[in-house]
């Protein structure tokens, strides 16, 4: 099911994961919801938190500092789910904390910043004193369906489908009735 | 047996004073009725003084056996009271019997006297000249009797006056003894005396003492009623904060609902501005709702977060309030349990001044009996100082009644020395032959008869 480009607009939704501040445009999101339990996946990539029940549909959930950094990182600290649109289906980031819907004005795009060198990082602002790293959505889903299809691959697991791991590349939002 | 023997000399000087009589009837007839009534008054003069002598010989000599027996030095006063009670009780009844025997050798002495002048009046007639010589040997006999009876009793005499002048002696340290012995009962009285009047004293101090404690007792309890409801009012508020606190744990969980509701209401209004920003111009009021709400519930997060800190300042005074009002609970009791002693011990003051004026108080009521007793004491002291007097006066009446005793016997002696020299002179003339019936023997023997018996008459 490809999704047609949703509309860009002057706010962006901010939040922070643990120290870090980071927004996304708002019409990118979903929807917030509070941390529901996150089942593990087996011989998963460490970007991929796991799998949650939001509204009837199973949600991959990635962890935006182990993208970002490369570092390993566990589930505490998480309180909650940011949904966010997707042409392939949704997915979710486990966040810390929201601060809202804000009106930012980008100070640079990428630039001397050091995280705004990271591929998915497209600008920084200035938010009440704070810095927030603008985060490139696409890129970021990108990143992490690449990382857990080689992941996977290299498992060379003879009893998984070649339709199972397009299924899981294509990152594909299962119903949750349709797991058996 | 001397009194015996006295009347037996006096019925033969009787003899013999009839024999003299009708001797000297037979020499001169005309004489015969004066010679006769001289022998009778020598016989009765030499008979009474013999009696009276022999009398009070033998009371002399009981009194200075009984005198030479008893010494009546004791230390202790009440002793010798009692001692000299006796002494004087004993004497007396010896006097007494010495009077009763007196008075019954004296009715003796005067039946043998009328017995004598009767056998003379019958006998002045009918004797014959030959009983004159009869009558000298039994004056002669008699004479010698009467010497050694009148030594005997001169030495009596003696003996009694220097046992009278003991007794006197005795009598006066009697005298002195009990003077001594009330001066002691009197200070012994006023020591009773002072002992009541401090046995009173103390009463009356310990019965105030035991008021006080009373009064003190009174006013513990009322103090210990009033700390007690202290306490249960402290222990009440007590338990009012502890709830207060429970109430403010409640309150505070309620805020985290409240808190919560908060969140997820803002968390709504976020959600709720994310899909009117999607839906473009036709979510734009919705997105206003929105945010409205967002702010709500910020508004309610604000004002929750103040709620919450005053209920946890609550929650902290209150705790302090309850712990402070713990420890002055536990003060309290503590002062309870201070003050229930203090009660205790107040009782045992009480109880204690309670017995020591009863204790007190019998001893004032023994001082007092003891005090009646000492006056009685005194008194009985008294009565013993007079008749120790009395005693001292008989003593002494004694005493000049032993000396007119001996100036009587040396009288008598005298009396007697012409009858000694006339049967000297007989017995001259019997060893020179020279008949014994001479009419100077007479005379003599008629001359010294007639004092004597005039003396016995007067003793009479």
């Amino acid at each position: 099911m490809m999704a047609s480009a949703a509309p860009t607009s002057d706010q962006f939704c901010v939040f922070n994961v643990r120290s870090d501040n980071f927004a996304i445009n708002a019409t990118e999101v979903r929807e917030i919801v509070e941390m529901t339990p996150v089942v593990s996946i087996p011989h998963s990539p460490s970007c991929l938190a796991g799998v949650c029940h939001v509204r009837n549909e199973f949600v991959p959930v990635l962890l935006l500092s182990s993208i970002l950094s490369g570092e390993t990182t566990d589930m505490n600290g998480f309180s909650y789910l940011l949904s966010i649109n997707n042409p392939h289906g949704g997915w979710a980031l486990a966040i810390s904390q929201v601060a809202g819907l804000e009106r930012l004005e980008l100070a640079m795009n990428g630039g001397s910043f050091p995280q705004a060198q990271s591929p998915f990082v497209s600008g920084t602002a200035n938010w009440r004193s704070r810095v927030v790293q603008i985060l490139d959505v696409e890129r970021l889903f990108r990143e992490a369906a690449n990382s857990i299809e080689q992941a996977w691959s290299s498992l060379a697991l003879t009893n998984c489908s070649a339709h199972d791991l397009s299924l899981i590349g294509n990152m594909q939002t299962v119903p949750a009735g349709a797991v058996s | 047996m001397k009194l015996k023997h006295f009347l037996t000399l006096s019925h033969v000087v009787t003899a013999g004073t009839g024999a003299i009589v009708a001797m000297i009837a037979a020499l001169f007839s005309s004489s015969a009725v004066i010679a006769g009534v001289l022998a009778v008054g020598l016989g009765t003069f030499v008979g009474l003084v013999v009696n009276r002598v022999l009398a009070s010989g033998l009371r002399l000599i009981q009194t200075a056996d009984q005198s030479g027996t008893d010494a009546p030095v004791e230390s202790h006063p009440i002793r010798e009271i009692e001692i000299v009670k006796e002494h004087v009780r004993k004497r007396a009844a010896r006097w007494s019997d010495m009077g009763s025997s007196a008075r019954h050798q004296t009715q003796e002495i005067e039946s043998l006297i009328e017995q004598m002048y009767a056998e003379m009046d019958e006998d002045a007639s009918n004797r014959s000249g030959s009983a004159a010589s009869q009558l000298k040997r039994t004056l002669r006999h008699l004479t010698t009797r009467l010497q050694s009876e009148l030594d005997q009793i001169i030495k009596h005499a003696g003996d009694v006056q220097g046992n009278t002048a003991v007794m006197t002696a005795v009598a006066d340290e009697q005298a002195e003894s009990v003077n001594r012995t009330t001066t002691y009962v009197e200070q012994l009285s006023v020591q009773f005396d002072t002992i009541a009047e401090n046995a009173n004293a103390a009463q009356s101090t310990v019965r105030s003492g035991g008021e006080v404690a009373f009064q003190a007792h009174s006013m513990v309890s009322d103090h210990l009623s009033h700390i007690e409801a202290t306490g249960r009012r402290i222990a009440a508020t007590e338990r009012k904060l502890q709830t207060l606190s429970e109430r403010t744990l409640t309150i505070e969980t309620i805020l985290e609902t409240i808190t919560e509701i908060s969140a997820k209401t803002d968390l709504l209004a976020l959600n709720a501005s994310i899909e009117s920003l999607r839906a473009g111009e036709e979510g734009r009021g919705f997105s206003v709702v929105a945010e409205e709400v967002r702010k709500l519930a910020e508004q309610i997060t604000e004002s929750t977060r103040q709620v919450s800190e005053l209920v946890e300042t609550i929650h902290i005074e209150t705790d302090e309030s309850v712990q402070a009002l713990s420890g002055q609970r536990k003060e309290m009791q503590d002062e309870i349990q201070r003050m229930t002693s203090t009660s205790s011990q107040i009782d045992v003051i009480r109880d204690t001044c309670r017995e020591s004026a009863e204790h007190l108080q019998h001893l004032s009521r023994t001082a007092a009996q003891q005090l009646h007793l000492t006056q009685d004491l005194v008194m009985a002291v008294e009565r013993i100082s007079d008749s120790t007097r009395k005693s001292r006066t008989h003593a002494e009446g004694a005493g000049w009644a032993a000396r007119s005793l001996n100036q009587h016997l040396e009288t008598l002696d005298r009396t007697l020395a012409p009858l000694r020299s006339g049967l000297q002179i007989e017995r001259t003339l019997n060893l020179r032959h020279i008949p014994a019936e001479s009419a100077d023997d007479f005379s003599l023997t008629d001359e010294f008869l007639r004092p004597v018996v005039s003396d016995m008459s007067e003793v009479h």
